[in-house]
């Protein structure tokens, strides 16, 4: 069995055959761009291990297709057993050796990348203070709960355990959080006085004042979902606590924004801020004497330093809105290290520290202070960013060293016969 | 080109190993519930509630006998009918933002609904009497006037407390309000406002005693309107900030919409609402001058007007009109024949008492 596995392992037969489904699964994985759009499609076809055929999908999807993860790792595998097979420590094969190597770099390096590279933003105004970055797709359910004066303890559950009918609990949690709907994306509108005709999703908090419906997924890059879960809340004892509706729409500083200036278009400004204020309401529920807030908001990931916004630049091109410059200027402080630095962030200027990568991404004014500027940072951690250059300079290295090593014996078999000549 | 064959069992221990770690890679991904303590967090400071919006507190009270509990008001959270050989009464608790400070204004306000001029100073302090309301004191007035020759009287007692204003307004005949003031000031009293979540509230109200269940001014399910329809429009689907949308009889290929928006203020003011009104029929927008060119006062009732728009064949009658510290928007839209037929009905519409 093992001798088979071995074998099969080996194949020169099975690289072929690889590269061949590598093939075909770029050219699906692009086409299905069009209808799934860039972010969806490939999510379904580069990571999964498996592709199966769905309701809705082109006639040419096959029922059943291996995915990017199970012909990235059966390359890999094969390359590596092919190595452990056949390598030989000579300088004839060195080349070979090289190359073969730089290939299986980045072939790990790229699942490394795919499994522990996270991009996410830092967004801040002037003068904020941020110890963590925010996710662009993925959301959190968040039940927070004061222990002191400064700080709060967390319990976060990630939006993929939010399915219809799920029921969640956490040691930390003295209730269990049963989700009775969950829209991945959603719409609000308020509940206007004498304009509601339908009852509210549920008679407890936001909900009373909002209504939520859902709406189609969003699938560009640059398009994004605003999840909306209706969840009920079950005491220790089976005791019902109330259903709750917690939404993506009243976390969100950006949204919430736009909601008031959609509003304030059409009713004037203070009414827009009272039916946006309705909508950011802290929700808290009351549990054994234990007061927990709760929010769906963009997943966070904190850091153990802090950085501070103390000024942006955005310069354009005279009588243009084209940009000329556009940077911040934060204050960086690491009670680890003892760092407290001013450092400029701009294009192609990032901020390297602590294993991430701070990148300018953008800027603008606040929305609600309207002379104070606001910048977003893109946050990159990429623990295998070096793995690209180092396996294309070691596949250049080993190719080079392939071609000389032949250059020169053909050269020297040239030569061979015109100095016996000579002779 | 031939590679030199190694032994199967020198490498297949190392290569299962790196198989394993991969299948145990690839397993690290499942999602999972996570907890962590972070600094308080200030992200949401400017979102914070406008004051007028935190959570309201839940009300309880003690029913005077007589009184029957009815369905609450668009902004009121509890309403009360008394009934009464004499006539009828109706009472009403009303949340709105804190307006302490112009106490004036808002006697004035609805002296003017019953048709009386405003007080001066010295009148509106002795009009303005303290009164215990819950657990705080308030201030009670009394306006007695006349409406379509019927002798009218509003008992009204209002607290500030928090980021609100309640309202609590007793209003009818004139001999069952005046009967009645003894019972209403007792339920002022009774009045106790209650914080904490709703859903675990734990205080079930007494059998005597009623409670709104939320005090926020959410409206009911059902709009509940008393105006006078038109038998011939036809009710149609409201839209984003509607109350109610109704279609009057088409006049040949020529079609209009009656629409109607209520809100808690004025939006931005006559001018600025005429304007937005000007834009839709694609006029040009007008100044206060020009205002005056396009509206006129509705009938007696105060503060309300009636704006009269027309542009290439469309054309568009508006009419604001002041209620109950409400604004109600009625607006008759369309081809301009058919504003024209439905013109005496949509204004006989307006006048009708929501």
């Amino acid at each position: 069995m093992t001798d088979r596995i071995w074998r099969f392992f080996t194949s020169l037969r099975l690289t072929v055959v690889l590269l061949g489904l590598g093939i075909l699964l770029v050219f699906f994985g692009t086409i299905a761009q069009v209808h799934e759009g860039l972010w969806n499609a490939q999510t379904r076809w580069f990571r999964h291990l498996i592709v199966t055929r769905q309701m809705g999908d082109p006639w040419w999807v096959p029922p059943i297709f291996p995915g990017g993860y199970i012909i990235g790792i059966f390359l890999l595998l094969n390359l590596v057993a092919a190595h452990l097979k056949r390598f030989s420590l000579s300088s004839k094969k060195i080349g070979i050796n090289l190359t073969h190597f730089g290939i299986i770099l980045l072939l790990a390096g790229q699942l490394v990348t795919d499994m522990f590279s996270r991009e996410s933003i830092m967004n801040f105004r002037e003068g904020e203070t941020r110890t963590f970055s925010e996710a662009t797709r993925e959301w959190e359910l968040v039940f927070t709960r004061a222990i002191d004066d400064q700080r709060d303890e967390v319990v976060a559950i990630p939006d993929a355990l939010l399915q219809d009918g799920a029921e969640l609990r956490d040691a930390k949690l003295p209730f269990t959080v049963r989700v009775k709907t969950y829209w991945m994306n959603s719409e609000p509108s308020f509940r206007a006085p004498m304009q509601q005709n339908g009852p509210p999703l549920t008679d407890q908090g936001i909900a009373r004042d909002w209504d939520f419906k859902m709406s189609p997924e969003a699938k560009g890059m640059d398009d994004r979902n605003n999840p909306t879960a209706l969840i009920e809340i079950v005491g220790a004892k089976g005791e019902q606590l109330g259903t709750w509706v917690a939404s993506s729409w009243a976390a969100d500083s950006a949204l919430v924004a736009g909601v008031k200036n959609a509003y304030t278009r059409s009713v004037g400004k203070d009414v827009a801020e009272s039916i946006a204020s309705k909508l950011t309401a802290p929700q808290e529920l009351d549990v054994n004497g234990q007061k927990w807030h709760f929010a769906m908001r963009p997943e966070r990931y904190y850091k153990d330093f802090s950085l501070t916004l103390l000024k942006t630049t955005h310069d354009v091109y005279p009588g243009t809105d084209i940009p000329k410059d556009f940077r911040s200027r934060v204050l960086l402080k690491s009670p680890g290290t003892g760092e407290s630095r001013e450092v400029d962030i701009y294009m192609n200027a990032p901020l390297r520290f602590g294993g991430l990568t701070f990148y300018q991404s953008t800027m603008g004014k606040d929305e609600v202070q309207q002379d104070v500027g606001r910048s977003g940072l893109q946050v990159v951690r990429n623990p295998g960013w070096l793995t690209p250059y180092a396996g294309c300079l070691i596949v250049s290295v080993g190719m080079v060293w392939q071609f000389l090593y032949h250059l020169t014996g053909f050269i020297r078999k040239r030569r061979a016969p015109l100095a016996a000549a000579a002779a | 080109m031939r590679y030199p064959h190694r032994s199967r069992m020198t490498h297949t221990p190392r290569f299962l190993l790196l198989a394993a770690s991969l299948a145990l890679v690839m397993g690290c991904r499942k999602p999972e519930i996570h907890s962590y303590v972070a600094p308080r967090d200030a992200t949401l400071d400017n979102l914070a509630p406008a004051p007028g919006s935190e959570p309201m507190p839940r009300l309880t009270w003690s029913l005077p006998p007589g009184w029957e509990e009815t369905k609450g008001g668009q902004m009121s959270v509890a309403s009360f009918a008394i009934d009464d050989p004499n006539g009828g009464a109706s009472v009403a608790i009303t949340p709105m933002p804190n307006l302490a400070g112009r106490e004036d204004a808002i006697v004035n306000m609805w002296r003017e609904q019953v048709q009386l001029g405003p007080l001066s100073p010295e009148e509106m302090a002795k009009a303005l009497e303290p009164v215990p309301v819950a657990d705080g004191e308030g201030r009670i007035f009394e306006i007695a006037g006349s409406r379509e020759g019927k002798a009218i009287r509003t008992i009204a007692a209002m607290l500030h407390r928090g980021a609100q204003s309640w309202f609590f307004k007793m209003s009818g005949d004139d001999a069952v309000a005046t009967a009645h003031k003894a019972q209403f000031v007792e339920f002022l009293k009774s009045v106790r406002f209650s914080t904490g979540a709703p859903a675990m509230a734990s205080s079930a109200p007494a059998p005597s005693a009623g409670a709104a269940p939320d005090a926020a001014p959410a409206a009911s399910a059902s709009p509940g309107f008393k105006w006078t329809v038109p038998s011939a429009w036809q009710v149609a689907p409201i839209g984003q900030m509607q109350v109610a949308k109704f279609s009057v009889p088409a006049q040949g290929e020529a079609k209009a919409d009656v629409t109607v928006s209520i809100f808690p203020g004025d939006t931005g003011g006559t001018l600025a609402n005429v304007n937005r009104w000007r834009r839709q029929l694609s006029l040009p927008e007008t100044d206060e001058a020009g205002l005056a060119q396009c509206t006129q006062p509705l009938d007696a009732t105060p503060g309300a007007v009636l704006a009269d728009l027309k542009h290439e064949n469309r054309a568009m009658l508006g009419a604001i009109v002041p209620r109950g510290g409400e604004y109600f928007f009625y607006k008759l839209m369309g081809d301009e024949a058919a504003v024209t037929a439905a013109r005496e009905d949509f204004l006989g519409f307006v006048r009708s008492a929501p």
